[in-house]
């Protein structure tokens, strides 16, 4: 086969693999379509080959003929060839691809413009965010979706459906009310250390209520949030912590919702609600930094505030409990720095603070 | 010469590390953050490094904002730099170089370059590695 031929060869199928993409962006069907691909592209053992085959003949060709023509179509198929590889690593639903390969995909495409622009990829990503066995993959993929929605705020009607239907307010309030009638105190059941423990009967809830956050068109996410806060567990802390975060980084502009997940994380603790809280008491606007701040006064005074309305002094009971209280106290000293101009801000993290060194004051010293 | 080469896609770079090997350098490639700086810590002769962008932010960069991994590679350019200023260093990303090209040009541009992934097929990555080493490229500021 002379090199054109070979070359156009490699340039009509990756136009398949294209097309097909295209196809079914516009229907939203791509996950189930795989079957429509030629069949060596439809698992990932077989398409590695298939790819790392074709990479290979055009690395032979450029270096065959050197001419400036081969070796630019060479390069250009050869860069299309790794994007389609990606591509179809994130569309896909193929337990066989190793997470390591998954990660990396995800990775490339969302730094891709074309391609974090295609449903099919975000239906990827949100298929991976939830559902992955892997949790470093889960998160990756979870922390992209959440910096495109803050960046995109998603529209509060329009999409969803039948599943996001079951979730529409009236019945999130219900579940919550249902909650806290259950618990026995009225504060957060988490703490500074530890995220609440997910309710038992809730762990697939969670997982629904986290997919309706990753795909919230047409849903009152700030209601999910608050929920998903009921529902408790680590993984859950770490997810809303993550888009919160993201909301931070990437100056996402929807401050209720950045309230919302502040106020929800106040009720789940855990190092990293209070790493996400803390990052919102200085960076986030006036509401949110106030809400992020009664998180953290809920967490450190163990709810206390929320039935007598004044911060007690906690006890302290071991030298962990201690370590995180110093660790606060220095946070909360950043957090009055950069609340210059914000005075109800700067308020309310001196209270906290004075309470905060009270407590450690009270505490007895510990080996 | 001696080339670290970082990436965490050993399968795809491997036709870049194989036409380096031929065309006598010495490279010792690693797949993670964490290795890599291992490796620059217990030898310092290496002539260049080959640094993906985008990869895991292993142990090391757990805690640094890395863009949920996509950066990895600029703080970990960073802490190379700071331990060999005169440190020859090939940005080879799939990242596009508009998006970074601030954090290396803060540095002396003799001794940095970006290469965006796409752009290069192992063979002239190979020959601008090789004029990059020898200061034939160009680019060289005096």
């Amino acid at each position: 086969m002379s090199v054109a031929a070979q070359l156009k060869q490699i340039e009509e199928t990756l136009e398949t693999i294209e097309n097909w993409r295209e196809k079914h962006d516009s229907a939203g069907d791509a996950r189930d379509s795989i079957d429509e691909l030629p069949p060596l592209l439809q698992t990932w053992d077989t398409r590695v080959e298939y790819f790392e085959s074709i990479s290979s003949d055009l690395i032979d060709v450029s270096q065959a003929d050197e001419s400036e023509d081969v070796v630019s179509t060479a390069r250009d198929l050869k860069s299309k060839v790794d994007k389609s590889e990606h591509m179809l690593n994130v569309v896909v639903n193929d337990a066989q691809i190793p997470a390591k390969e998954s990660e990396a995909s995800v990775r490339y495409v969302v730094d891709d413009e074309e391609l974090i622009a295609s449903p099919s990829i975000q239906e990827g990503l949100v298929d991976r965010a939830i559902y992955h066995s892997d949790p470093d993959l889960r998160r990756l993929a979870w922390l992209f979706i959440c910096k495109h929605y803050a960046q995109n705020p998603p529209l509060p009607s329009g999409g969803g459906g039948d599943f996001h239907r079951k979730f529409e307010i009236d019945q999130l309030k219900q579940l919550r009310k249902k909650f806290i009638a259950e618990r026995s105190v009225l504060g957060p059941r988490g703490s500074i250390q530890n995220a609440a423990e997910i309710r038992p009967e809730a762990a697939e809830l969670a997982t629904e209520l986290l997919e309706v956050l990753a795909n919230p068109e047409g849903v009152d996410r700030n209601e999910v949030a608050l929920t998903l806060g009921e529902v408790g567990g680590p993984e859950v802390a770490l997810m809303l912590a993550d888009a919160l975060r993201a909301e931070l980084e990437e100056n996402g502009t929807d401050e209720d919702y950045q309230a919302y997940l502040a106020s929800a994380l106040g009720k789940l603790g855990g190092p990293d609600a209070i790493d996400a809280l803390l990052r919102a008491a200085k960076t986030g606007s006036e509401t949110v930094r106030l809400s992020a701040l009664s998180g953290l006064e809920s967490l450190t005074t163990d709810g206390y505030v929320a039935l007598t309305e004044y911060p007690e002094v906690v006890t302290i009971e071991s030298a962990e409990i201690r370590e995180a209280y110093f660790y606060l106290a220095e946070q909360l000293a950043e957090v009055i720095s950069a609340s210059e101009g914000l005075p109800y801000v700067r308020h309310k993290a001196e209270d906290l603070l004075d309470n905060v060194r009270t407590s450690l004051e009270a505490a007895p010293v510990m080996a | 010469m001696k080339i670290l080469f970082i990436d965490d896609d050993q399968r795809r770079m491997k036709p870049y590390v194989d036409e380096l090997v031929r065309n006598r350098h010495e490279v010792v490639f690693v797949d993670n953050v964490d290795q890599a700086l291992a490796m620059f810590r217990s030898r310092n002769d290496f002539d260049l490094v080959v640094l993906d962008i985008s990869m895991d932010a292993g142990t090391a960069y757990r805690f640094e904002d890395t863009g949920g991994g996509t950066r990895t590679g600029l703080p970990l350019y960073d802490t190379i730099r700071a331990g060999r200023r005169d440190l020859r260093i090939v940005a080879l990303t799939n990242v596009p170089i508009l998006r970074i090209a601030a954090h290396f040009e803060r540095d002396d541009d003799r001794f940095w370059r970006l290469v965006h992934k796409p752009d290069v097929l192992p063979r002239q990555f190979a020959s601008l590695v090789g004029e990059f080493l020898t200061g034939k490229d160009g680019e060289e500021t005096s």
